[in-house]
C-alpha cells in the first residue's frame, strides 16, 4: 500500500515546507520523505531522505538533513516520495511516480506607494502594488481589499487577473504592477488594506495587512449639494451651486484692514467671472469711507455693451437746514439715453459710517434703498 | 402706481422707473473701504440688512473681505481643478463610484445639474460632489436623499424617463441552461447544467398615457405619446427598467413591439419583451452601454 502525496505548491528552497499525503492503511507512527531531482526517478542521487516519528500525514522537510553537495535550488523541479510507517516499523511501498514540485524564490509582493501606519491625503486612493519573481514566475491572479480597523471588509477588488509590465525610460523590464483604486475612505478614519495573489504554479503571495490613515482637507465649500426626488419621473435631480468667483483687484496687494474689510480707497476691484444676472436680482453692498460725488459701485452687461449702472453718493440740503445723503444710480440703456434713480434720503454720513445699499430688479424695474449701519469701530 | 408708472418701489427709495432687462456680468468697487457683497438672483423686497451667512441656490456672489477676494463658495480656481465630478454609493456601501464627470475649463463649470435615472426606489442615496485637484478627489460637498417613486419607469441613456402606469403587467423568467437526458437503466435522468448564463427576461404589457403635472391623463393625444415610445423602444439602445418596489435591471427590448385593445379605443395595450444586458449597479455596465459618461470607477 502507497500513501497518496497532495499536490505541493511551490515554495523557496531556502524556507522549505510541509508535504501532506493521504495514507489508508495502519495507524502512521512515522513517514519517510525522499527528494531527488526531476531526471532522477531512480533515486540514485536524493537529495533529501529523512525520517520523522509523527502520527500526523505530513512531513515537514528539515532543511538541516538536504544534502548540502546538491541543495534544493530555486527554479528547479524535484519529485517527493513519502512511505509511512506503522507500530512495529513496518514501511509502506514507495510511490511509482512521487509527487512533482517546483522551488521558487519568495517573490517580491508589495506596496508601491503605501508603506505600514502610511497616510494618505484623499478619500480615493489607488492602491500599487509590485510583483516580481526572479525565476520568471507570472503572477496569474490578485485581489486587494480594503478593511476597517476593527477588521471588518469594506471594499474589495474581487479576483483579477490583469497585470500590467513596468519599464524605464531605456525600455528595461523593471517589474509587474498591479492596482486598484478604492474610494470613500473619511478623513481621519483608519483603515487597513491586503494585497494577495496566486502564481500560475501556485505559489501563494501576500502583502500582509498594512495599515493606514485617510487625512485630508475637505474643499471649502461653502454650499451643499441639493437633490431632489422627482416621482415623475423617477429621478433624482443633483444640483449644485458652487461657484468659484475672484475678485480681480487693479493694484496688488490689496490692502485689508483689520481682516475684514478691503480698502479700496485707491483700488479697484472688478468680479466679472462665476456669474451672469438675468431677469431678477438683487445687489447689497456695505462699504464706508465713501467720497461724497464719486461713483463707488458699477455693474456692465457684457451682452449689452451700451448698459452701465453707475452709484454715487450724494449729499446737500434738501429743504431742511441739516445735510441729506441719498445714493444715486444713474442706468445707460444706449449712448444717447439713461436715467437716473435716488434713493430715499438719510442724515448725512461721516466717514466712517457704514452705508449699506440694496439695489433690486424685479421685471425690469429698478429700485435702490439705502440704510444707515452706524460708524465703524 | 402714479400715472401708470410705478414711481417709488418702497418707503426707502423715492424713485423706480426705469425698465432694462440687460444681463449683469460684470461689477466694478471701487473708492470706498468694503465691508460684504451679496448678490442674490431673487428681487429681495422684503430684505432686512441681514445678509444670511449660508449660501443658498439663489445666492450668486458673497464676497465678505476677509483677507481676501473670494465671492464665491469654493476657495478653488479653475487653474487647479481639472474636473468636478458627482459620486454616488447606496446607503450602507462604503465604496463611492463615479457617475458624472465634467471638466472645468471656466468657472461655470463649477455648478452641476445632473438627473440621475439609475437609482432604485426605496433606498436612501448619497451623492458626493468631487473636485479633482491635481489628479487626487477632494471631497467637497454631500448630500443624501431617499429615492421614492411609485410607479415601473423605463429609461434611456438620453434622459428619457416613461412611467408604466395603466395595466402594468410584467411577468419575469430567471433563465439558465439545463437539459434532462433519460438514459435506459436508470430509473432518473442525468440533468446537465450548461454553461454559467443566468439572465432575466421578461414581458411587460403595459397601456401608455401620458399625465400632466396633475396626474390628469391626456387620452386624446396618448396616440402620438405611444408614437413617441415606440420610436424610445425600437432605438436599439439599452434600458433601464425599474419597478416601484426596488427591483431594477439594465434590459434589452427585443422582438416586436405589438399592441392591443384592451375593451377601449383610447386604451393601447404594448406587450414588451426584453431580456437582461447587464448590471444596472456596474459602472462598468453602465459606462460601456452609454448610460454614464465616466468609468473611472470600474470594478
Amino acid at each position: 500500500m502507497q500513501a497518496s502525496i497532495y499536490k505541493i505548491k511551490p515554495f523557496d528552497a531556502n524556507d522549505g515546507t510541509t508535504i501532506k499525503f493521504n495514507w489508508n492503511g495502519n495507524q502512521a507512527f512515522g513517514n519517510r520523505c525522499v527528494i531527488v531531482s526531476e531526471d532522477d526517478s531512480k533515486m540514485t542521487n536524493p537529495i533529501y531522505d529523512n525520517y520523522i516519528a509523527s502520527m500526523k500525514l505530513e512531513h515537514t522537510i528539515d532543511l538541516s538533513q538536504i544534502s548540502s553537495e546538491n541543495p534544493l535550488v530555486n527554479g528547479k523541479k524535484y519529485i517527493a516520495f513519502i512511505t509511512v510507517f506503522d507500530e512495529k516499523g513496518n514501511e509502506s511501498d514507495i510511490q511509482s511516480f512521487g509527487q512533482l514540485f517546483l522551488c521558487l524564490q519568495n517573490p517580491t509582493f508589495e506596496f508601491l506607494n503605501i508603506a505600514q501606519d502610511g497616510i494618505i491625503n484623499s478619500s480615493s486612493y489607488d492602491f500599487q502594488v509590485k510583483y516580481l519573481q526572479s525565476n520568471g514566475e507570472l503572477l496569474n491572479s490578485w485581489k486587494i481589499s480594503v478593511y476597517d480597523n476593527n477588521g471588518t471588509l469594506l471594499s474589495s477588488s474581487n479576483v483579477k487577473y490583469d497585470v500590467d509590465e513596468i519599464y524605464n525610460s531605456e525600455d528595461t523590464f523593471l517589474y509587474y504592477s498591479i492596482s486598484h483604486l478604492f474610494s470613500g475612505f473619511v478623513s481621519n478614519n483608519e483603515y487597513k488594506v491586503q494585497a494577495s495573489g496566486e502564481t500560475v504554479n501556485g505559489m501563494i503571495v501576500d502583502t500582509g495587512l498594512i495599515e493606514f490613515s485617510a487625512s485630508y482637507d475637505m474643499a471649502a465649500v461653502f454650499s451643499m449639494l441639493e437633490l431632489t426626488n422627482i416621482p415623475k419621473t423617477g429621478a433624482i435631480l443633483v444640483h449644485s451651486n458652487i461657484i468659484s468667483a475672484d475678485g480681480k483687484p487693479e493694484y496688488e496687494p490689496v490692502e485689508y484692514i483689520n481682516g475684514t474689510y478691503a480698502d479700496l480707497r485707491n483700488n479697484i476691484v472688478t468680479y466679472d467671472e462665476g456669474f451672469l444676472l438675468k431677469g431678477d436680482y438683487s445687489m447689497v453692498y456695505y462699504a464706508y469711507h465713501i467720497t461724497p460725488n464719486i461713483p463707488f459701485f458699477e455693474f456692465y452687461s457684457d451682452e449689452n455693451p451700451n448698459f452701465k449702472g453707475v452709484i454715487t453718493y450724494r449729499v446737500g440740503r434738501i429743504g431742511s437746514d441739516e445735510p441729506v445723503g441719498q445714493l444715486e444710480l444713474k442706468l445707460s440703456h444706449s449712448p444717447t439715453y439713461s436715467n437716473t434713480l435716488y434713493s430715499v434720503t438719510i442724515p448725512a454720513i461721516t466717514q466712517n459710517t457704514l452705508l449699506g445699499f440694496c439695489l433690486i430688479r424685479q421685471n425690469g424695474v429698478y429700485e435702490i434703498r439705502v440704510v444707515d449701519l452706524g460708524e465703524v469701530a | 402706481m402714479f400715472l401708470g408708472i410705478t414711481f417709488a418701489g418702497s418707503n426707502l427709495s423715492t424713485t423706480a422707473t426705469s425698465t432694462d432687462n440687460s444681463t449683469v456680468s460684470k461689477l466694478i468697487l471701487s473708492n470706498c473701504i468694503a465691508d460684504e457683497l451679496y448678490v442674490s438672483t431673487k428681487a429681495l423686497t422684503e430684505f432686512d440688512w441681514n445678509i444670511p451667512e449660508n449660501w443658498a441656490l439663489d445666492t450668486a456672489l458673497h464676497a465678505t473681505f476677509e483677507n481676501d477676494l473670494h465671492a464665491g463658495n469654493v476657495a478653488y480656481s479653475t487653474d487647479i481643478v481639472s474636473k468636478v465630478k458627482i459620486k454616488k454609493r447606496l446607503f450602507g456601501d462604503f465604496e463611492w463610484k463615479t457617475i458624472y464627470e465634467q471638466d472645468v475649463n471656466t468657472n461655470e463649470d463649477f455648478a452641476i445639474e445632473y438627473y440621475d435615472y439609475y437609482e432604485p426606489t426605496n433606498r436612501v442615496i448619497e451623492y458626493s460632489y468631487v473636485l479633482e485637484v491635481g489628479n487626487a478627489d477632494v471631497d467637497s460637498a454631500m448630500s443624501s436623499v431617499e429615492s421614492e417613486f411609485y410607479n415601473y419607469f423605463i429609461c434611456g441613456s438620453n434622459g428619457e424617463s416613461y412611467p408604466m402606469i395603466l395595466n402594468m403587467q410584467n411577468t419575469q423568467t430567471y433563465n439558465r441552461k439545463s437539459a434532462v437526458i433519460d438514459v435506459g437503466g436508470r430509473k432518473t435522468p442525468y440533468v446537465v447544467h450548461n454553461g454559467i448564463s443566468r439572465y432575466y427576461s421578461g414581458n411587460i404589457n403595459v397601456s401608455f398615457i401620458a399625465t400632466d403635472d396633475n396626474c390628469i391623463l391626456d387620452a386624446e393625444n396618448a396616440w402620438k405619446y405611444r408614437r413617441e415610445i415606440d420610436e424610445f423602444l425600437a432605438n436599439g439602445e439599452p434600458k433601464i427598467l425599474k419597478s416601484f418596489e426596488g427591483e431594477m435591471w439594465m434590459i434589452h427590448v427585443v422582438n416586436n413591439i405589438p399592441r392591443s385593445n384592451s375593451g377601449h379605443y383610447q386604451l393601447i395595450d404594448h406587450q414588451i419583451e426584453w431580456v437582461e444586458a447587464g448590471n444596472p449597479y456596474s459602472i462598468g455596465d453602465l459606462y460601456d452601454n452609454g448610460f454614464i459618461n465616466t468609468d473611472v470607477d470600474r470594478e
